[in-house]
């Protein structure tokens, strides 16, 4: 079951009902991990029993954690915990990894050695839950938050749907205390959250997807026989593609728990707007970004050890955290990209004009570049096309071009992408659409709505995120 | 119940002024499609209707089926041959009228159109298989989609909850802009059409300067063609199988009283009175396909074409087993192979022999190949 397809929209209407019609609080948050388990179930019914292992290792080392005075054992306690998380994690994600990359190694060394071959299926949002898992332990082992008592909770916590497969990570300090707070039915919030559903819809299924299937996967699945013209295109296309498509996931996320009555952190904040790469990570995928500094770079020493260190730091955080995205080389290269940039964000001087208003596009064009050039490693299907990719923008290429309707959609959506980068920053929506008459403000939700019919493509991709 | 705030009162307000509004507007959209623009909601009857109305007065021949049809003949490797092998003075005009999902039921309303047209075939051949006739009618879900209206629903409704299509139902009166996008953006211009699809109307030339020493080739003519198929195909063919044919059709089989069978004698009667031969083609298909129609179900299905063909005056031709499952590249298309050979063998074997501008040919049907 996916949000963008029908059955999703039956079924949450059944939950959202049910859900509002129930009176007591406790009843409405066990209906919700039902509905959580059938949503996660209707995947593959077998990895909810990986999820409840896991989930009950950390919630029984969490009470302990609290409970123990000795700081050793508290320690040690954390570490069973991280362990736990990070081998379940490790043994489906990143073992076929770890095999094939010996056998390279081996075969270059000259070593013959046979791997043994793998088939495993990667559970969904593995990534994710085994980050929040994490957090919580280690928050209950810094004393930021009290141990959850009740293992509803701390189920509900890590299973609520809307956020269980992608994102965002969230908190347990941001999300349990909503647990014990009863509810009430909210026209507000359901307004607020069907309109973020929509706008991720769009964002999802109109702008990433059809900029996947007319600009995107071509190009990137042959880039040797494409020129620079189409290999640029289809650079700044997956740009926006992934923008769209995993800020498009959170807005459905964050207005399905709004529906419900929950408040999900925000994970997107126009990135692409950002004048720096520091700034940047401050918008993008916030709720991974602070993980990583809060969870990994701080306890690595963060900026406290000198200069050096600080980088080291910042470049391991970094290639760490393209390690999660997936078990491929490129997305440690992005990571370690990312991490270099930073680094020498730091360590380049910046004089008072780089804060000007004249200099901020310059500073944001060069930024939204220098991510761009990033997302070919993340996108490229292996280094040597990622190469190829990189040679192609930067030499004069000969080679195919793209069709006049690809391109015509490619910059459509960029401007529609401009569009609402420029209204999310400079104009106070909210404000403006109390203005207007509500039979106007409903009529204009009603034609978004059919827009959105109109455009969507004949076929639908998955989420990018969902593969994490 | 506590009192809304304002903000509260203008949410709900807001909410259901978007739900009341995007619901008019669907019907609206629906209405529009069934009255205004009725060939968005079927795009395939536009394009044979514009194929045939280039010269509707040349289709002496016209097909009309499923995508089998669609897919599995070759218009002009049919025009040529009949041309040849009958002498004709000017060449056959062939159409093929056939359209996915095309059974009995929409047959009917395809040869409306076509006569209202100008279309006026001296022979019209009509696909056949058991599905077809079946009273289960599979293909209404379709049919719901591009063709049936607001006033056909309360004669269709039973057929509709039998058949499981109350989902495609909901769909084409809720949400018309969804299930029609393309062909909605396609008709004002804002997607592109479909190209490269093969000619629907060989209209061939109005006289004929044949040699008179031109002989048919017929035994390289009728050379089955290299048909090994690779690796797999077998079960592809199964899977495909279980894919395209829902058990529900062949479970309870019957044919009398159905939507399909009275829709197809009906569409007899009016050939005959119109003057236009009527010819039933059995449509081949795999022996893994065959296999579902089990001895009852023949037994019905033959019955059945023997008492219409009796009563209408038309023949039909059995061609289900004529081709190798080699020259298919699913449980029930066929190949680029496949259709070259089905288009000569029924235009050499079948079509000629019937031809209807020789009078005196008896109407028995020929041996299969």
């Amino acid at each position: 079951m996916n949000f963008i397809k029908s059955a999703f929209v039956g079924y949450f209407c059944v939950v959202f009902l049910v859900y509002w019609s129930i009176r007591t609080q406790r009843r409405r948050l066990l209906w919700l991990l039902a509905a959580s388990c059938f949503f996660y179930m209707s995947w593959n019914p077998w990895f909810i029993l990986l999820i409840f292992a896991s989930t009950s290792v950390d919630y029984l080392v969490a009470l302990q954690v609290e409970r123990t005075p000795d700081p050793t054992r508290r320690r040690l306690l954390v570490l069973l915990s991280v362990a736990v998380n990070l081998s379940i994690l490790a043994g489906f994600k990143y073992a076929l990894f770890a095999l094939r990359t010996t056998q390279t190694l081996c075969t270059a060394l000259g070593i013959p050695v046979a791997m043994p071959t793998l088939d495993v299926i990667l559970p969904l949002g593995i990534s994710f839950y085994t980050f929040e898992a994490i957090s919580y332990v280690v928050d209950v082992y810094r004393g930021k938050i009290a141990a959850i008592r009740s293992p509803l909770d701390y189920a509900l916590y890590i299973l609520f749907f809307p956020h269980l497969v992608a994102g965002p990570i969230v908190r347990s300090g941001d999300f349990v205390p909503q647990l014990g707070r009863h509810k009430r039915f909210s026209w507000l919030r359901l307004q607020a959250g069907i309109e973020l559903f929509v706008l991720g819809l769009i964002k999802k299924a109109v702008i990433a997807d059809h900029l996947a299937q007319a600009v995107v996967d071509p190009v990137f699945a042959s880039p040797g026989t494409y020129g620079s013209a189409a290999l640029w295109l289809a650079t700044l296309g997956y740009a926006l593609q992934i923008y769209g498509d995993f800020s498009g996931y959170s807005d459905m996320a964050i207005g399905l728990a709004h529906m419900l009555g929950f408040k999900l952190p925000a994970n997107f904040n126009m990135p692409y707007f950002a004048g720096n790469i520091a700034e940047f990570w401050r918008r993008w995928h916030i709720s991974l970004s602070s993980w990583l500094r809060d969870y990994l770079y701080v306890p690595l020493g963060g900026n406290r050890h000198g200069t050096w260190s600080t980088y080291r730091n910042l470049l391991l955080t970094m290639a760490l955290g393209g390690l999660w995205h997936g078990a491929n080389w490129t997305f440690i290269l992005w990571g370690a990209y990312h991490g270099m940039l930073l680094a020498l964000h730091r360590a380049c001087p910046k004089p008072a004009w780089f804060q000007s208003l004249w200099f901020r596009p310059v500073a944001g064009l060069t930024t939204f570049l220098s991510v761009c050039i990033g997302w070919v490693f993340f996108r490229a299907q292996s280094l040597t096309d990622a190469l190829t990719i990189l040679r192609g923008l930067f030499a004069p290429t000969a080679g195919e071009v793209l069709t006049e309707s690809s391109v015509h959609l490619a910059l459509a959506c960029a401007a529609v992408m401009l569009l609402g980068h420029l209204l999310g920053t400079f104009v106070r929506l909210r404000r403006l659409e109390q203005r207007l008459q509500v039979g106007v403000a409903g009529a204009a939700l009603a034609a978004v709505v059919i827009m959105y019919f109109l455009l969507l493509p004949q076929d639908s991709k998955g989420f990018i995120y969902f593969q994490f | 119940m506590a009192r809304l705030n304002q903000g509260q009162r203008r949410a709900r307000a807001k909410l259901i002024w978007a739900a009341s509004l995007f619901v008019a507007a669907q019907l609206l959209a629906g209405l529009l499609l069934e009255h205004v623009w009725p060939w968005v909601r079927f795009p395939d009857a536009e394009k044979v209707l514009s194929a045939a109305a280039v010269r509707p007065e040349r289709a002496d021949l016209v097909f009309l089926g499923s995508s089998r049809f669609e897919t599995g003949l070759d218009v002009c490797e049919i025009g040529t041959l009949l041309e040849r092998q009958q002498q004709l003075p000017r060449a056959c005009g062939v159409l093929n009228a056939a359209v996915p999902a095309c059974d009995p039921f929409l047959a009917e309303f395809l040869v409306d159109q076509l006569l209202e047209a100008g279309v006026q075939p001296r022979c019209l051949v009509l696909e056949m298989s058991p599905e077809l006739l079946s009273r289960y009618h599979n293909w209404l879900g379709f049919h719901l989609i591009r063709l049936l209206r607001w006033e056909d629903l309360p004669a269709r409704l039973p057929d509709v909850v039998r058949t499981g299509n109350v989902q495609h139902l909901l769909c084409w009166r809720l949400l018309p802009v969804l299930l029609h996008r393309q062909q909605i953006l396609q008709h004002f211009g804002l997607a592109p059409e479909l190209s490269g699809m093969p000619p629907r109307y060989n209209l061939g030339a109005d006289t004929v300067d044949r040699p008179a020493n031109l002989t048919i080739d017929m035994k390289k003519l009728l050379c089955l063609p290299a048909c090994d198929p690779p690796p797999g195909h077998q079960e592809a063919i199964r899977q495909a199988l279980a894919h395209n044919t829902p058990r529900r059709w062949l479970l309870n089989y019957r044919i009398d009283g159905g939507a399909n069978a009275a829709a197809l004698e009906r569409l007899l009667g009016r050939c005959r009175q119109q003057g236009i031969r009527v010819l039933l083609v059995g449509v081949p298909v795999t022996e893994t396909h065959r296999q579902t129609w089990t001895p009852p179900i023949l037994a019905a299905y033959h019955d059945y074409l023997s008492r219409v063909c009796a009563a209408y005056g038309c023949t039909f031709v059995s061609c289900h087993d004529w081709l190798p499952d080699g020259l298919f590249r699913d449980n029930h298309h066929v190949s680029e192979a496949g259709k070259r050979y089905f288009s000569r063998l029924l235009a050499l074997r079948v079509l000629a022999p019937l031809c209807p501008d020789d009078a005196s040919t008896s109407a028995s049907a020929p041996a299969s190949p």
